[in-house]
């Protein structure tokens, strides 16, 4: 049996150590595994996508899998909170019963374009947060193209998909993983970018407009989600293969890490305060063709 | 002639897919139709790939006075707008280019509310 320790905070900024601890659960010949939360006091929707995808692909593989409760009972209640014990059928208290006012997607796999995820998202958002109608529309915006990119670029059609609001800061936090072919190797089959080598490259380059693995012209979507990003001032972090790319919009900071082991497919998270700016528009009203 | 989204798409305006069953009406009418209407019915799309499939490429085809003298959108959300004409710019910009590679924009992006005036 394999006892996989689960660091205290499991946020984006731990990404080398969650990807490490979810590749070694797939990749272990162990029939058994533990996930030992006994530590764990804090979760991000990027941690617990990487847990739930850990535990999920696993169990696919026909690994026996248990888990160790957090110590912190308020970790513990999060983790029923935000369907983690739900998704594994895990015996547990309905202690949220109502969807709405705890202000959190709960975490789901997700196969092919879901309308209605849609729908569900901008519904639990809109009840908890007052948004703009310019944050309202791009927000529906970048939860749309994220899921178009898996079914379009990833060779796959499954993501993970969770998100929360942060009242206090006046945040949203969004995070979508898929288990696909990773951006390098989806802009390589292009031929305009198959000499492309570089995991960092790919992924600034995928955010460029008009940069596509279609034949056809396409390669507008991320371009659109990172203009709004940048105009709200927010976060966004994108990991695929051995590249990590965080641009921390409100401090004009892009940040580079290496991941010491790959992540497959392709995870991407976004900060959006829910208090600013949304609309981020090229073009100025009197240039509009329509 | 009107093509009203609601009743070609139903629920279905995210995918490039969705999009492409808007194209292929609006090509087929391209040169038996003066005028075509897409009637949006005040339903938000906020899709980038449902736009830029169904009548961004369409830039790549025809000139601007012909786009606009063509196509006419009613009954459209101002972020769809403002969408629309982002998409429509990006691809007439590249089209300029004579390429179908990145192209980097020729303003500096601002944060402006659909509607309202620079002042």
């Amino acid at each position: 049996m394999l006892i996989l320790p689960f660091p205290k905070r499991q946020s984006i900024a731990f990404s080398t150590r969650m990807v490490n601890l979810y590749n070694l659960a797939r990749e272990t010949p162990e029939a058994e595994l533990t996930f030992d939360l006994s530590k764990s006091e804090s979760l991000t929707p990027f941690g617990i996508i990487m847990l739930t995808a850990a535990i999920s692909e696993s169990l696919r593989q026909g690994k026996k899998c248990t888990y160790i409760k957090p110590r912190k009972q308020s970790l513990e209640r999060f983790l029923s909170e935000i369907g983690f014990n739900k998704f594994f059928r895990l015996k547990t208290e309905a202690i949220f019963p109502d969807r709405l006012r705890s202000g959190k997607v709960q975490v789901r796999r997700v196969s092919g374009i879901d309308a209605l995820l849609t729908e569900t998202l901008m519904e639990i958002i809109g009840y908890h947060v007052n948004l703009s109608s310019g944050l309202k529309g791009s927000l529906r915006m970048s939860l749309q193209e994220m899921m178009t990119n898996v079914v379009d670029h990833s060779g796959t059609q499954d993501y993970y998909v969770c998100a929360w609001t942060y009242p206090r800061k006046r945040q949203l936090r969004l995070c979508i993983a898929d288990l696909g072919i990773g951006i390098l190797r989806s802009l390589r089959n292009s031929k305009k970018y198959e000499s492309l080598s570089d995991a960092h490259e790919s992924i600034i380059l995928a955010t460029e407009s008009g940069v596509s693995s279609r034949p056809e012209k396409a390669g507008l979507g991320l371009n659109h989600i990172k203009s709004f990003i940048s105009v709200n001032e927010g976060h966004m972090c994108i990991i695929s293969g051995s590249g990590k790319v965080f641009w921390k919009f409100n401090q004009g900071k892009t940040l580079k890490q290496k991941m010491i082991l790959p992540f497959g497919g392709t995870i991407i998270k976004l900060i959006i305060n829910t208090d600013k700016e949304g609309v981020y528009f090229l073009s100025d009203e009197e240039d509009y063709l329509v | 002639m009107k093509i009203n989204l609601k009743d070609k798409c139903d629920k279905q305006t995210i995918t490039r897919k969705d999009g492409q069953i808007i194209n292929e009406i609006i090509v087929k009418a391209w040169d038996k139709e003066d005028k075509i209407t897409i009637e949006f019915g005040n339903i938000l799309i906020a899709s980038v790939s449902f736009l830029d499939e169904a009548f961004g490429k369409l830039a790549f085809e025809y000139p601007k006075d012909v786009f606009v003298k063509k196509l006419s959108f009613e009954n459209m959300e101002e972020y769809d707008r403002a969408l629309l004409n982002d998409i429509l710019i990006s691809r007439y910009h590249q089209k300029e280019l004579g390429e179908n590679g990145y192209s980097k924009p020729k303003r500096r992006k601002i944060a402006r509310r659909p509607g309202a005036r620079r002042l």
